[in-house]
């Protein structure tokens, strides 16, 4: 049920779980660098990592699907007072995004690896398989990995952003850092 | 479509029929040299060519110690079966697989196939396989004794062939469908790399959609 008044701090689950999310998408980033990379020689090290990268991605969606049930049950501590109304719009467009980005990313992967016609399966903790529940398809894979590609790179940009825009407001005296950090 | 061992008896019961009852005992999928026809006295024997239309060669690799697999086809081969009524150890088989013909559907698997570390179709351009012996286990079930030749390493090499199918087809004739499997590990013909990510068993399985009434040209 959503509080009537919102609460003065987010909760220790929200904000482990904020920094799990955050902390599963830089990784899963910079695998997809190296991973990417690697050339057919080295094909049992560039299994394994896009291995991990899928198990990031799932335990990406997972977070951000359990962040967005605490959002509405908890709710969420209100912006600093200082804000301007623009400002505060901005914010909720950035989080807004991130959120949809946090969902989108993870089930275009998902997408990109079931369409392809590699036929690897998804490997959670790389040894849990799930299902492929698409048949292989050269035209969407490729559709699939253009599109998870971009909302990728959407996502890093937008969170770098945000990371930017929290460490500005620490450093002007905002608590908004701090208490995402230690509540 | 298929029809399957009461068919075979229900075929068996009409002896008015003598073609119909001869291919009761056609159970051997058999490619031949044709040197094997003046080898044998086979008056019996009929030689059918491999169509690739109606014959399939399909490879199954296991991956990570069996958590997925990897399905693929040879796409151009061809040989001959002789199929010998009266005497099916006398029937013999000799295919010859194009390797750069593999393909799994997937660019970077073929890629990886068709390297030196694999079938190597650069320097050899085919794969082969000759029967031996045929030994007869049950009506409906052989062995194929004998040797498969890749990277050009040749070993001897089971394979087990069963009809699974025998149906009339108006105008066509008699038509039946052998399944055939064998397996082999890959390091026995120099392919090494890769472990676990693909196994070293590699399974074979060969269906073969066969027009027992030989075209003329084809009659020996």
């Amino acid at each position: 049920m959503p509080p009537n008044a919102p609460p003065i701090t987010w909760s220790a689950a929200q904000r482990r779980l904020h920094w799990l999310v955050a902390d599963g998408v830089v990784a899963a980033f910079a695998l997809s660098l190296i991973m990417t990379r690697l050339g057919d020689d080295q094909l049992l090290l560039k299994f394994f990592l896009y291995q991990i990268h899928k198990t990031l991605g799932l335990l990406v969606l997972a977070g951000t699907v359990a962040r967005l049930v605490l959002l509405v049950r908890h709710g969420r501590p209100p912006l600093p007072d200082s804000f301007t109304p623009l400002e505060k719009r901005a914010a909720h467009l950035g989080h807004g995004a991130l959120y949809v980005l946090l969902i989108v990313v993870p089930v275009l992967g998902y997408l990109t690896n079931s369409t392809s016609p590699s036929r690897i399966p998804v490997l959670f903790m790389l040894v849990i398989p799930l299902p492929n529940l698409t048949p292989p398809s050269q035209y969407w894979n490729d559709l699939f990995v253009t599109f998870h590609y971009f909302a990728a790179i959407a996502l890093v940009v937008i969170a770098s952003i945000h990371a930017l825009i929290a460490i500005v407001h620490h450093l002007r005296g905002q608590p908004i850092l701090r208490r995402m950090w230690s509540g | 479509m298929v029809a399957s061992g009461p068919a075979l008896e229900h075929i068996s019961s009409r002896p008015h029929h003598p073609a119909r009852v001869k291919y009761r005992w056609l159970l051997i999928l058999a490619l031949v040299f044709p040197a094997s026809l003046f080898a044998s006295p086979a008056r019996s024997a009929i030689l059918y060519q491999i169509d690739p239309s109606y014959v399939s060669i399909r490879f199954v690799v296991g991956n990570m110690f069996g958590m997925f697999s990897t399905t693929g086809y040879f796409k151009q081969f061809s040989g001959s079966i002789l199929l010998d009524i009266e005497t099916p150890q006398n029937s013999h088989v000799d295919v010859t697989v194009a390797s750069a013909s593999i393909d799994t559907a997937w660019d970077t698997a073929n890629k990886m196939l068709l390297s030196s570390a694999y079938l190597d179709p650069a320097q050899y351009p085919s794969v082969h396989f000759v029967s031996d012996q045929v030994v007869q286990l049950a009506p409906n079930h052989v062995i194929l004794h004998g040797y498969l030749t890749m990277r050009g390493i040749t070993r001897p090499q089971d394979l087990d062939a069963r009809l699974e199918g025998y149906q009339d087809q108006p105008g066509l004739g008699p038509v039946a469908d052998f399944v055939v499997t064998g397996q082999f590990n890959r390091r026995d013909f120099g392919m090494t790399s890769d472990y676990p990510l693909v196994s070293w068993k590699v399974s074979l399985k060969i269906n073969a959609h066969i027009f027992l009434m030989p075209k003329s040209s084809n009659a020996p």
